[in-house]
């Protein structure tokens, strides 16, 4: 037993050094990390974006390691070398899956390293919530099947189109087709409940997701025992136990498909969002800055744009004093009135402008996204009132005309490039609105902000009413 | 002639178009599959099929710039940097028909621009410059790798809060980005030119 485990240990280093996954490590490693981090925010740390930015990154990771095994499944017929190989003392069953292992594990070596290295910046830098290990285990089995599948493929059809036929069709069926469960009105916990779904989950840290990856791994598992066996019994072994392997493969990944999806039946049709209980943190200045513990990091920044944001606004009567961050999830709850809401995702990204006019838009409209209909409804009474012009039946904003003006000199003032802001040139006369406004002599601004700015955050003043 | 046609032969040229073929019916497929359950039915959801159709069709390209001689083959007499053009230029350009033909049949409710074909014509000579030059530094048979690799990750990764790409992300840009034109014709001329003077790598004794 041992004289054979190191017969298949040595054979095994050989596969390993005579694999193309040798000399293209640095590039599968480049991968993952490419594939990962161009969905991360350089210096933000968030395991949930992590984890699923580490499964995702099989999406590229798989592609490449699927073509590449399949490169490689072919290469002894290319060569004539089948024949010799055939004369080792090794079964063709040991040899093959050897063989497969010599260039998956070059792959699983490069999704191990950076899962490690991403690991340990999260877990240094992250201010809240843990690592979900799930998403590791199925980007992993994720990767083994995917080179399976292209061993088996390779086995099949050694032609010098199907590696890269093969690899762009994995990176299209991940890309394009596995997109989720879909529904008529799609829950979006539904997205990642697919078990062949190696994308990133279209929540955040505010909203629950649906965790299926026992699912996930019963399906990859099915997947890459099927395409095991399929590569084995291409080469001859066609007895009872290459059968049953099918069989019990084909069994696991039904396995996983079935319970997958009954475990996301009950969040088909219209099931009310599920949320994260936070304690959000906060900081004080001219306005109280919240964000979630998950964003920690970036409160100093965030409280810095805001206070700029907002200071013309200071000790005004209505003007809110409270700006909280909000998650897609999170922003369809019911909002307050006297908060103004923002998201971080356009400071994650490093386009301070766009936080800016949200921040901006936020502390100008009050309730903005209360109800559309009834939003549609006045800014296109107000804008026929001003002469503007309405385009198509289903347009609107969500800024009133007056709101606008307020909303352009305050995101001025925050340099914004002006004319950025939405409504801007919808009203005839809005620019000069907006340049006599900022013109206005500083008190005078003053005193008409603190009888009028509540009434215009409720949309009840108009464009007469403005100095 | 007769040495152009065992030259298309030796590159298994009928097996590329066949592959071509191949790759324009499963990314219509594909699309037509992501169309109908996504929740786009605009441009925007043909992205994926703009960016993956390119670079199967440009990996089939890449694929088939491999010699199989080797050493032997450098030793003609006649130049072979014509009809290396010749295959690559008339593979490209089935590539491009096949394609464009499958973009006309996404039914975007009604709506019809040359945006997309204008994208599709960007990426197919951005990433067939991709794979060539790579089939020039690894080798025709990995040549799909770099290609694979650089074109699908901004798919779903890079998109800015404001709906645009990043510049870098080239095969992402709107069709009349001139920025993005000049880096897909800069790959394509580099890689046309180094295949066509030096052929793929030669791989018979190295990682094949």
């Amino acid at each position: 037993m041992s004289a054979a485990f190191a017969s298949a240990r040595s054979l095994l280093r050989l596969e390993l050094r005579r694999s193309i996954g040798l000399l293209l490590f640095p590039m599968l490693l480049a991968a993952a990390w490419y594939g990962a981090s161009i969905q991360l925010h350089p210096g933000i740390y968030v395991w949930l974006d992590t984890s699923s930015a580490v499964r995702a990154s099989v999406t590229l990771l798989g592609a490449l390691a699927g073509g590449l095994s399949a490169w490689m499944a072919g290469r002894s017929h290319r060569h004539g070398m089948e024949e010799m190989l055939s004369i080792t003392p090794h079964s063709s069953v040991a040899r093959d899956l050897l063989a497969w292992a010599g260039t998956a594990l070059w792959g699983i070596a490069a999704y191990v390293l950076f899962v490690a290295a991403i690991s340990v910046l999260t877990w240094r830098n992250a201010t809240w919530g843990g690592p979900l290990p799930g998403y590791f285990l199925v980007g992993l089995l994720a990767l083994v099947a995917y080179s399976a599948f292209g061993w088996a493929v390779g086995c099949w059809v050694s032609g010098r189109f199907t590696a890269p036929l093969l690899a762009v069709g994995i990176a299209f069926w991940e890309t394009s087709l596995s997109g989720g469960i879909s529904t008529t009105k799609p829950n979006p916990e539904l997205l990642s409940a697919a078990p062949w779904s190696l994308m990133p989950p279209n929540t955040d840290v505010f909203q629950k997701i649906l965790q299926v990856t026992a699912q996930q791994s019963l399906w990859f598992l099915g997947l890459g025992g099927v395409a095991l066996t399929v590569a084995v019994l291409k080469n001859g072994r066609r007895n009872m136990l290459a059968w049953a392997s099918l069989l019990g493969a084909v069994a696991m990944a039904t396995a996983g498909l079935l319970s997958s999806l009954a475990a996301a039946a009950p969040l088909v049709g219209p099931v009310p969002v599920r949320l994260v209980p936070f304690e959000p943190v906060c900081k004080k200045g001219k306005i109280t800055v919240c964000v979630h513990p998950a964003y920690a990091k970036l409160l100093p920044k965030t409280a810095g744009i805001v206070d700029q944001v907002a200071e013309p606004l200071e000790g005004i009567p209505g003007a809110p004093t409270r700006a909280v961050q909000i998650g897609g999830a999170y922003g369809l709850s019911k909002r307050a009135g006297d908060v103004a809401y923002f998201h971080l995702d356009g400071l994650e990204s490093g386009d301070e402008g766009t936080f800016k006019q949200e921040v901006v838009m936020s502390l100008v409209i009050n309730d903005r996204n209360a109800t559309y209909k009834t939003q549609a409804r006045r800014s296109t009474e107000d804008l026929r009132r001003c002469g503007g012009s309405v385009v198509g039946k289903d347009y609107y904003t969500l800024v009133l005309s007056t709101q606008a003006v307020v909303q352009e000199w305050l995101a001025e003032r925050a340099g914004v490039p002006y004319g950025n802001m939405y409504l801007t040139g919808a009203c005839p006369n809005t620019n000069k609105l907006v340049k006599r406004f900022a013109n206005l002599d500083p008190a005078k601004r003053k005193v008409w902000l603190r009888k009028n700015f509540a009434d215009l955050r409720a949309g009840k003043v108009t464009l007469k009413d403005l100095p | 002639m007769r040495l152009a046609g065992l030259y298309l032969r030796s590159r298994r040229f009928g097996g590329a178009v066949s592959t071509l073929v191949l790759v324009a019916l499963l990314s219509w497929a594909g699309t037509q599959y992501s169309l109908s359950h996504g929740n786009r039915v605009d441009e925007g959801a043909l992205l994926p099929f703009l960016a993956l159709g390119a670079i199967g069709a440009a990996s089939v390209v890449g694929a088939g710039s491999g010699s199989p001689f080797g050493e032997a083959e450098r030793t003609v007499s006649c130049p072979l940097s014509p009809i290396r053009f010749g295959h690559l230029g008339a593979l490209l350009l089935l590539a491009t028909l096949f394609l464009s033909a499958v973009l006309l049949t996404f039914d975007l409710h009604g709506v019809r621009s040359s945006a997309p074909t204008f994208m599709l014509l960007r990426n197919l000579a951005g990433f067939g410059g991709l794979a060539l030059l790579t089939a020039r530094v690894i080798g025709a048979r990995l040549s799909w790798m770099l290609s694979l690799a650089f074109g699908i990750a901004p798919i779903f990764g890079t998109l800015r809060p404001d709906g645009t790409f990043p510049a870098w992300a080239w095969q992402m840009q709107p069709g009349d980005d001139g920025l993005s034109w000049v880096i897909a014709f800069t790959l394509l001329l580099a890689g046309l030119a180094l295949i066509c003077l030096f052929g793929a790598r030669d791989t018979s004794n190295g990682v094949d």
